[in-house]
């Protein structure tokens, strides 16, 4: 299953940020204003690279996908490497689209790191996005894949 | 990996095609121009290439390098960071694969488009 994101609306904060402050007998579950998500999958090395030129590079996907237009929508994927004190950001890379129609998913497939060595490493992806939706700009929280896979690959 | 993890991703062996063949052949290609291209950028830190009607600026940083479009002639544009560690030898051993990289998604950019 593939994590997904609500897109976060400042308008719908305030709501909840009202309402907790209100009795709780009056709470309402204001349901996300557009079904706006993105989804990540899990770090895995590309097959076709592998088969065709033999190398090894460990890649993460992400797709952003909404029912209402977006505009400016920047979708970023990060690959973070597990380390002995903390992790490594290993490569980065955003897409960005003027204009995307509704319903359409817009990919960004272009994450990956080529792989120097063979010493087994974890990894994991992180995905976050910003766009205008309804002309106000509103982003996704960071979105983890759902695993931290160990390949052999070091870089 | 198992076959049910490789399930879950999406499936990118169409785009990797492209996308890997592209940069391969961009590296075969322009080998020359990438390798002048690394010793400009590990001496000015910085530079700007412009290439299939893009304007890309490439800046090493401590550990890696980034590359941003800052001109293009659509409206998909791609920025990217990869880590290649600290010292000079690993970037010049890198820089020309990065390159190509970063002309690959302008080129994938302006076709999609």
């Amino acid at each position: 299953m593939k994590l997904k994101s609500r897109f976060l609306f400042a308008g719908l904060f305030i709501v909840l940020v009202d309402t907790s402050m209100a009795p709780i007998a009056n709470a309402v579950i204001t349901p996300p204003i557009t079904k706006c998500h993105i989804e990540i999958d899990n770090p895995h090395f590309s097959r076709y690279i592998y088969r065709t030129k033999g190398i090894r590079a460990v890649k993460v996907n992400a797709r952003s996908i909404c029912n209402k237009p977006m505009r400016n929508l920047v979708l970023k994927v990060q690959i973070y490497k597990v380390g002995f004190l903390r992790d490594f950001l290993v490569a980065s890379e955003a897409i960005s689209a003027g204009f995307v129609i509704q319903n359409r998913g817009f990919k960004n497939e272009k994450t990956y790191v080529e792989c120097l060595g063979h010493q087994w490493s974890k990894y994991y992806g992180v995905a976050f996005a910003t766009a205008d939706v309804e002309g106000r700009q509103v982003k996704t929280l960071h979105v983890s894949s759902e695993k931290t896979n160990e390949l052999k690959c070091s870089n | 990996m198992s076959e049910e993890q490789i399930d879950r991703n999406f499936d990118d062996e169409n785009h990797d095609e492209l996308y890997f063949n592209l940069i391969h052949k961009l590296l075969t290609d322009h080998r020359d121009r990438y390798e002048l291209q690394t010793s400009r950028l590990l001496h000015d830190k910085s530079i700007i290439v412009e290439s299939q009607g893009s304007k890309l600026r490439f800046s090493l940083t401590p550990q890696g390098c980034s590359y941003s479009t800052i001109e293009s002639d659509v409206s998909t544009k791609s920025d990217g960071w990869v880590r290649m560690g600290w010292g000079r030898a690993n970037k010049r051993k890198a820089l020309p694969a990065f390159f190509a990289r970063a002309e690959a998604s302008a080129i994938i950019n302006q076709n999609s488009e």
